[in-house]
């Protein structure tokens, strides 16, 4: 019968601090060299890639935090990631949230004293405006589990490997966002689509950087 | 001597889901699974429901109430309720609870994730981790399933 209550009284205690507290165990995953040259190759490449693109006198401020990506959430869900800087840090809600200085990761949502939460590019909810390739071509960019780009006339002609970059307002403009894949019309459609693939894998972020400026 | 074995199982296996363990590019949900195959073992409901706070408080991720943990720590406690109602041999009803657990979990986070392959892939790993620890507790504790 006491052991019963003690366990009891251990559950109870343990609720309160899940779900009370702001009490969590810190994790942090292991470093990976392989993951961070490959996340700084991607980077470079973008680099290169906006200076082939017709985006004049835009250069990444340099005001930016850099965030370890402390921890996903341990499920398959990729729309929201959480760092390790928060309003003390001088984050605040809105910012961009990028991979190195070129790569479109997300939004920040939430911000708690020393942490943050990010809307990532991957939430089915994110919508943006976009362009492709060097023909500046318009678009709508669509989150979820499939990234594509819609609503993109049908007359323009894109290709396979052509860059999408933001062009919506909230954002320093030309982040690159991937590029197109796969490119999907139809014979009755006003409009094509455009799959996207991105240059990142959001389980391997090891650290990401929030435009503060 | 069963219960602190158990408790240190979750532990060890919510601990290292939380580190970002995946198979494939696919992150399993070693404890819900784990959580499930469990609840077969344990003595009454009490013990069953620490592990599953237990699991909880180390899969946490970030300060504040994260409804991820909720919906966790609601299905985790659901399968040790309604578990011994269920008519079939034990083995069988860990892999239906798996199935419904996790179908559930994705039903009230990402529902539109269901028809995808993600899906798909994350609970056969989830099957194929509890029936190893199903199989492992039942060879531990043979003939002394509660």
């Amino acid at each position: 019968m006491r052991r019963r209550y003690f366990i009891i009284l251990i559950i109870i205690l343990l609720l309160g601090i899940t779900y009370l507290t702001s009490f969590f165990i810190k994790k942090e995953r292991f470093f990976d060299e392989n993951l961070r040259l490959k996340q700084e190759n991607e980077n470079l490449r973008a680099q290169i890639q906006k200076l082939q693109l017709p985006i004049t006198n835009y250069q990444l401020s340099n005001n930016y935090l850099t965030a370890k990506v402390f921890s996903t959430y341990p499920f398959n869900i990729k729309n929201q990631v959480t760092i390790n800087i928060g309003e003390k840090q001088g984050v605040k809600k809105m910012m961009t949230v990028t991979v190195g200085d070129n790569l479109l990761l997300g939004q920040v949502t939430e911000v708690f004293e020393n942490y943050s939460v990010i809307q990532t590019i991957f939430d089915p909810n994110w919508q943006l405006s976009v362009r492709i390739g060097k023909e500046e071509i318009n678009g709508l960019f669509q989150g979820g589990n499939e990234q594509k780009v819609v609503l993109i006339e049908k007359e323009k002609a894109i290709q396979i490997s052509d860059i999408v970059y933001s062009a919506s307002q909230e954002f320093p403009y030309g982040l690159k966002i991937g590029e197109i894949s796969e490119i999907k019309e139809t014979i009755a459609g006003v409009f094509k689509e455009a799959v996207l693939k991105i240059p990142f894998n959001i389980n391997e972020l090891r650290e990401v950087n929030v435009i503060t400026k | 001597m069963r219960l602190l074995s158990l408790v240190l199982l979750i532990c060890l296996l919510s601990f290292i889901q939380s580190l970002g363990f995946s198979i494939f590019g696919v992150k399993l949900n070693l404890a819900l699974a784990a959580v499930i195959a469990a609840s077969f073992f344990v003595a009454n409901l009490w013990e069953g429901l620490l592990l599953v706070v237990l699991a909880a408080l180390i899969l946490k991720f970030a300060p504040g109430f994260e409804s991820e943990i909720l919906i966790f720590s609601l299905i985790g406690a659901g399968a040790i309720l309604i578990k011994k109602y269920l008519p079939w041999h034990y083995f069988f009803s860990n892999l239906i609870l798996i199935i419904l657990g996790t179908f559930i979990f994705y039903l009230f986070l990402a529902a539109n994730l269901i028809l995808t392959t993600i899906f798909l892939k994350e609970l056969v790993l989830n099957l194929i981790a509890g029936t190893l620890i199903f199989a492992l507790l039942n060879f531990l504790w043979q003939n002394k399933i509660a």
